[in-house]
């Protein structure tokens, strides 16, 4: 994944983007709560290619969620960012800007409301968040086309209907009058992709969206998510913390770690070139189907740390196979280029 | 299954017949027009010491067919034939009062939500003691034994005085699996004991269980829907479809040679964690079955790619197509299914 070299913080121009669409730079979302304060996201950097899918994996507490939230600026109170860049370079034919700084938006503004389920959309793991259970699902779509969008409202159905049929809800005409609760879990949430795709977003966010779903259903909505982003030509950044969706579904992958990304690479370098020890452990440890190997699995040790008491210097060190004390506790690592910039990783073994 | 095979001695519980359904009821007079047929006529016998997973997506009757077994819910109808340590061989459904005290002793479950599992108004000691309680332990004996059991699932025994609240998910369950050993069971249903744990804790807590059957003499009915932790734990599998039995053998058998179309297909679902398996599945197209409103014939053939008329209009047995291995399909004996390994195709 090429990195992006805003090293005095300034956004690129639309010539030396490229094939960027959004950079994330420096990120830190935190939630001042009576506790203390979070730092659900603590420094993160990651880069999405246009119309490639971006993996972002990690357990739970490592910020992949809040990222994604912060991107759309829809990070839930009193959580908000405090620091860091997040520059959106949008399509030539968009009507917006080549490059826009979403950090400087405020959530609210006109410009933020363009931007959010127009460019960049959103789809969650449990559908019925995303939709109101006392209005029917077709006019739930048809309202987000006429909010961004000069038509009437015939033919916003028609659109809709279209799209309901393209995502693969049988009957569209039909279940356009259903209510969410009539549908199936996997209707549902090809009712979410519709919605979110209704109006060709360049980046299509997508936070755990087959975890709940059985596998089935589930290879059925990754296939459908994988023709769509061919047809679209749309980024996907795809969050889950299953290591199999994200191996079939990425382009490039980031490993997230108590808020901090850790590792970045193409698909395979992660897979097979992985450096970091927090992923080698990661992928050490589960089982993998056809081969029944040995009897036990290996483990990392310890747990993720209490969020209000992050372990000072590199916030893995507590649990890693290969801490050197002195070190790993006393500075945080920075990221660095492994061979060339598309692979980077934050660690102090690979520091000079 | 064939009922009139002897009845072998390294048997634990063998279940026959095993239905559950659910009356649906409508109006005002709540009168019942119809069945949910959670579990509809369900056979597998589980051995001494082994691990039996049983697998099937949501809606199947894995869950159901556990708790039926423990008759933690009552069945339909059916029989559960239990090798009590104790009282000998029984059938389960047919218990009185006092002999299911007996019976609860020596069968527990693990459940898959550590976060609902535990009362967060009992301390350690309260919820891991409370089985101890129930069977008149109790003072400093129940004190030092739920010590031990904590120690033996990895937790601090100076933790017993805290509440659930303190703990995280992984410890949670550790909780709760300390909690099902406290009476010395012999056989325990772990109910997708580690489904809604982060992935680097299922390995520990996979690990904990294998160990604690080795240590204890444990027989486990592993419910679950991870096709790659059902492959990792367990020696013999069972492949439930919407109420039915479709599939029973040795793991890797059921991995590598499934007889069952659906089987093959669930095989082919589990994307891999290798970005160079030329990953081809098979997409089953449709929904899974109603199961207040199924297909006529096999439940499966609206779905199934090798469908003829036959299976369209008569349910099949489920039959011994080769030794230890059953099947609930007419053309079993034709088809040639891919296995797991088949989907990878190393570049």
């Amino acid at each position: 994944m090429p990195a992006s070299s805003n090293v005095n913080g300034a956004p690129l121009s639309a010539a030396e983007a490229g094939d960027i669409l959004m950079d994330v730079r420096g990120l830190r979302t935190v939630f001042p709560l009576r506790e203390g304060m979070v730092k659900a996201v603590d420094g993160a950097d990651l880069t999405i290619r246009r119309g490639k899918t971006l993996g972002v994996v990690g357990e739970s507490g490592c910020g992949k969620s809040v990222t994604a939230r912060s991107i759309m600026q829809i990070v839930d109170r009193p959580g908000r960012i405090v620091d860091g860049t997040i520059d959106l370079y949008p399509e030539p034919d968009s009507g917006l800007p080549d490059q826009v700084r979403i950090t400087d938006l405020k959530p609210m503004s006109p410009e933020m409301r363009r931007i959010r389920g127009n460019v960049i959309s959103m789809i969650f793991q449990e559908p019925m968040s995303a939709f109101s259970p006392v209005h029917t699902i077709g006019s739930q779509l048809a309202e987000s086309v006429l909010l961004h969008q000069d038509v009437t409202p015939a033919k916003a159905q028609d659109m809709v209907i279209e799209m309901m049929g393209h995502v693969g809800i049988s009957e569209p005409a039909r279940n356009y009058q259903a209510y969410p609760h009539e549908l199936s879990g996997g209707m549902r949430q090809r009712a979410m992709i519709a919605m979110a795709l209704m109006l060709r977003p360049s980046l299509l966010i997508a936070d755990e969206p087959t975890t709940a779903l059985d596998v089935t259903t589930e290879a059925h909505i990754l296939r459908l998510m994988r023709s769509l982003q061919q047809e679209l030509s749309m980024a996907i950044m795809f969050i889950t913390h299953d290591l199999g969706v994200i191996a079939s579904m990425s382009d490039d992958v980031a490993v997230m770690y108590l808020g901090k990304v850790v590792e970045t690479a193409s698909v395979d370098a992660i897979f097979h070139d992985a450096r970091h020890p927090y992923l080698r452990s990661l992928l050490r440890s589960i089982p993998r189907i056809g081969t029944k190997a040995s009897a036990r699995l290996e483990t990392i040790k310890g747990m993720v740390p209490d969020p209000f008491n992050i372990p000072p210097g590199c916030p893995f060190h507590p649990r890693c196979p290969q801490y050197m004390a002195g070190v790993c506790d006393t500075a945080t690592p920075t990221m660095i280029d492994i061979g060339d910039a598309s692979h980077r990783v934050a660690c102090h073994l690979y520091a000079n | 299954m064939s009922n009139d095979k002897p009845e072998r001695d390294d048997v634990l519980i063998r279940v026959k017949g095993l239905k559950k359904h659910f009356p649906v009821q409508k109006g005002l007079f709540r009168r019942i027009v119809g069945y949910v047929k959670a579990v509809d006529g369900v056979d597998l016998y589980i051995k001494k010491g082994e691990t039996f997973g049983l697998v099937g997506e949501s809606g199947c009757g894995k869950t159901t067919t556990g708790r039926c077994i423990l008759r933690a819910i009552e069945p339909t109808a059916g029989d559960v034939l239990f090798q009590d340590q104790d009282m000998g061989l029984v059938d389960v459904t047919e218990l009185d009062r006092s002999e299911m005290r007996t019976f609860r002793r020596h069968t527990q479950m693990i459940f898959q939500d550590p976060y609902a599992s535990l009362n967060p108004r009992m301390t350690l000691l309260d919820i891991v003691g409370e089985p101890l309680r129930n069977y008149g332990i109790s003072g400093r004996e129940r004190v030092e034994r739920v010590a031990e059991l904590l120690s033996v699932v990895g937790l601090p025994p100076q933790y017993m005085r805290r509440y659930p609240h303190a703990f995280s998910g992984g410890q949670r369950q550790r909780i709760g699996i300390a909690r099902a050993l406290a009476l010395n069971p012999q056989f325990v249903v772990c109910d997708e004991p580690v489904s809604a744990l982060d992935v680097s804790i299922q390995a520990q807590t996979l690990n904990l269980l294998q160990d604690l059957q080795e240590q204890f003499d444990l027989t486990y009915l592993f419910v679950a829907h991870q096709l790659n932790v059902v492959e990792h734990i367990c020696d013999r599998v069972a492949v439930m479809y919407v109420g039915k039995l479709v599939e029973l053998a040795e793991t890797e058998t059921l991995f590598h040679a499934p007889l069952h179309p659906y089987t093959e297909a669930l095989m082919g679902s589990v994307p891999h964690p290798d970005p160079r398996a030329g990953f081809e599945g098979i997409i089953l197209e449709g929904e899974v079955a109603n199961p207040a409103n199924p297909p006529s014939g096999c439940y499966f053939h609206p779905r199934c790619r090798y469908a003829t008329e036959q299976c369209r209009e008569v349910e099949p047995e489920l039959r011994e197509v080769q030794p230890e291995h059953f099947c609930k399909c007419h053309r079993a004996e034709e088809l040639t299914l891919r296995g797991v390994a088949d989907y990878i195709a190393q570049v």
